[in-house]
């Protein structure tokens, strides 16, 4: 068995404390291979590293607590957007409705000019 | 800790707003921690907490309690997180391929933080970063928050196999970096 195999063997499971789930001939291999000794230990510092993280906390900035439960107190209407979206959700809206109002405007204007050269 | 969270999700199950709010104070920090794991991006894990937590307001009444509320709530983030990316990747290109080389892990860079206890952790953190997030989010998910490979298969929508390579292939390129720190540490040692 050559290392490269026994390699990818060790990194699919390196919270394993026995070498028992691993196949009877990595086993063997291991036995003998100070170099794939060396690399099983490694992928164990690498898991602990790992696992150690788990009890760091990564500080949100300050803003998102009262975001969150802005978006999910009972009176909340658009309950899906945060304040500073809802905002610029709100702010699109308003400019599409007023495009909109002018396109129409327009339109109008332009139809009635030309119903009244038809007429004349 | 545990009994407190399970009686603010009992009286918050039973439409006690209150409690609603303060099982938010309890668990936000946590959450978003995982989602900026997952996400990589401080906007990013802000948008994915706020979901989740609406999410859980909608759907609390539906907790049956066979997990703990924690490992639920840890569900649903790396859903949403695994969503929202997924909706990224459609819209713009992923800048790292898979075989991409991790993050600059070369101490020269910050020779004084080599003497720090915590510098593998950093290194190891930011290549995590630097790890494409499809292979990220499933050593976080396996490695750091012990999901299991159903699990993180459930959550973020592929195959347990698929899950299975994707691990062994994020673990392979952390793997990576101890060896740079290792060889660094020791030139440094000879070097003295």
């Amino acid at each position: 068995m050559q290392c490269d195999d026994v390699v990818l063997h060790l990194a699919q499971a390196p919270d394993e404390e026995s070498n028992d789930y691993l196949p009877l001939p990595v086993r063997h291999h291991l036995v003998t291979c100070l170099s794939c000794q060396a690399e099983r230990v490694q992928y164990r510092r690498l898991h602990r590293e790992l696992r150690g993280m788990r009890l760091e906390v990564i500080e949100p900035d300050e803003r998102l607590l009262p975001d969150i439960l802005d978006s999910v107190r009972p009176s909340a209407t658009v309950t899906q957007l945060r304040p500073s979206r809802r905002k610029a959700y709100v702010s699109g809206i308003a400019a599409a409705a007023t495009a909109g109002a002018a396109g129409a405007l327009v339109l109008v204007s332009k139809l009635s000019a030309k119903g009244q050269r038809l007429a004349g | 800790m545990s009994k407190e969270i399970d009686n603010l999700v009992a009286k918050a199950k039973s439409g006690d707003h209150r409690a609603f709010e303060e099982l938010v104070r309890e668990t936000y920090v946590d959450t978003y921690t995982l989602a900026f794991r997952l996400t990589g991006d401080p906007e990013d894990a802000r948008d994915v907490v706020q979901e989740v937590y609406l999410r859980v307001h909608k759907s609390l009444r539906r907790f049956r309690g066979d997990s703990q509320f924690k490992t639920w709530l840890h569900r649903i983030t790396a859903n949403c997180a695994s969503t929202l990316l997924g909706r990224r990747s459609k819209h713009r290109h992923d800048p790292m391929p898979d075989d991409a080389p991790i993050a600059d892990t070369n101490p020269e860079l910050d020779p004084a933080a080599r003497a720090d206890v915590g510098v593998l952790r950093n290194q190891l953190t930011e290549a995590l970063r630097g790890l494409p997030p499809k292979l990220s989010a499933v050593v976080v998910l396996r490695d750091i928050y012990d999901f299991s490979h159903e699990a993180i298969a459930a959550e973020l929508g592929i195959s347990e196999s698929a899950a299975k390579v994707r691990l062994h292939r994020a673990r392979k390129r952390l793997r990576e970096i101890l060896h740079t720190h290792d060889e660094s540490e020791e030139a440094e040692a000879h070097a003295v």
